[in-house]
């Protein structure tokens, strides 16, 4: 039979028992909170993501640029120097699909863009691969959509890619068929626009103006000013 | 000089806690810690070698943060082979695959996991449950391995211009693979019933 002072032992053990355990949590927990204060007071996480006034996310793999695939980082681009008021190189990056109806009605107007503004902004396409059914990508699909080449794939497979609206794209077209880059930018669809500073902060997403009418041209003329 | 401070006095002080850490947890420390028992002095050891890896760990999410958002640190050289710029400044390979941390933060998380283990077991050696909270703390570190592993594949083939070595990273693996092998050996006496825990007095 259990009597209290055997009942009070076994609580005393089971708090022994605990103890070291507890004080563990508690030493470890004091140093991982003194190491993140330390960490964070020294150098901030950066403040990246797609929406206005943030740094864009960075943009890492390869480009099809002047005619060949070559390594590209959208963060060695910026100018992270860059003041307001400066001039500099600022950045239309456009996601799209070489597959989306809306993307190949879109390449002639990105075509009359680039004619107007490419002397201050740098053009990037990035092609993602939607997950929907008759998307399905590849780097020829990409560089025939670019160049307007013959490949029939284009437009959910459906047509050729040398029929797309527009002219050749002499711009840097990146492939995004996989990895994270959808996700990082928060794409809700194709085709998206994006136009950021030469800094590499996010000046202009659609939608956070989804409702006072502002349009990627108006935001390059008041923004970039051409 | 100010750069060699900035640079190579955090990266001294790291490799010094874990340095201190394996001699602690080698026969030869049994000068240096006279009165502990062989177990509890291998463990202090172990928390030694953890804590360093903790530190250093801390120190390259430093590093990552002020590469992501200004391009440049001033702990860090961007020049050279022996250089951590290239390395955790890379956009590909400085955030662990799947689940998108940065590397520093998973080092924070895993030593954080393996420094309470480690420390539960030092407070309690005298309790049945530590024997086998050292199990744990074993395979935990054993999880370790391969991220290490990679981690060197990346900065001798993968890297942007590789290959690189990174010296905070390697003291980061330093301290990982240090810990599972202290670990290894704490268990290998345990499993022989050297589980010693009878503090020493001192002879005059």
């Amino acid at each position: 039979m259990m009597t209290e002072a055997t009942t009070r032992r076994l609580i005393v053990d089971e708090d022994a028992n605990a103890d070291g355990r507890v004080l563990a949590f508690f030493a470890v927990s004091a140093v991982l909170s003194l190491v993140f204060v330390f960490s964070y007071v020294l150098a901030p996480p950066p403040d990246i993501g797609p929406s206005e006034g943030q740094l864009a996310p960075n943009i890492s793999g390869q480009v099809h640029n002047s005619g060949i695939w070559e390594d590209f980082t959208f963060h060695d681009s910026i100018d992270r120097d860059w003041q307001d008021g400066q001039s500099g190189q600022w950045f239309l990056i456009q996601f799209m699909d070489t597959d989306c109806p809306y993307c190949w009605t879109d390449a002639a107007e990105m075509s009359e863009h680039h004619a107007s503004w490419s002397s201050q902004v740098t053009f990037i396409t990035v092609v993602l691969e939607l997950q929907i059914p008759d998307h399905d990508g590849s780097r020829a699909e990409i560089e025939a959509f670019k160049l307007k080449q013959s490949y029939q794939g284009c437009y959910k497979g459906e047509r050729n890619c040398a029929d797309r609206p527009g002219e050749v794209h002499n711009w840097r077209y990146f492939d995004a068929l996989t990895g994270s880059t959808a996700s990082d930018w928060s794409i809700p669809g194709t085709p998206f626009s994006v136009l950021v500073q030469p800094d590499g902060v996010v000046a202009w997403n659609p939608l956070q103006h989804k409702n006072d009418g502002d349009s990627i041209d108006s935001a390059v003329q008041r923004l970039v000013g051409v | 000089m100010a750069t060699l401070l900035s640079e190579y006095g955090p990266l001294t002080t790291f490799l010094l806690i874990t340095g201190v850490g394996i001699f602690l947890a080698t026969p030869q420390g049994e000068k240096a810690l006279a009165t502990f028992s062989k177990t509890r002095r291998m463990l202090l050891g172990t928390l030694l070698v953890q804590l360093g890896g903790l530190m250093a760990s801390a120190w390259t999410w430093v590093i990552h943060n002020q590469l992501s958002g200004t391009g440049s640190s001033q702990f860090c050289a961007a020049e050279g082979i022996v250089q951590c710029g290239s390395v955790i400044g890379d956009a590909t390979y400085s955030v662990a695959p799947i689940i998108g941390l940065p590397w520093g933060v998973v080092g924070l998380l895993g030593f954080s996991l393996l420094g309470y283990l480690t420390c539960a077991v030092f407070f309690s050696t005298g309790e049945e449950w530590a024997k086998k909270w050292v199990d744990f703390a074993y395979w935990v570190s054993v999880i370790g391995l391969p991220g290490v592993v990679w981690l060197v594949v990346v900065e001798l083939f993968l890297v942007d211009g590789a290959p690189h070595i990174c010296p905070f990273c390697t003291s980061v693996h330093i301290s990982m693979v240090a810990s599972f092998a202290i670990l290894h050996f704490i268990r290998k006496d345990r499993d022989a019933g050297d589980w010693n825990i009878t503090p020493k007095v001192p002879t005059k």
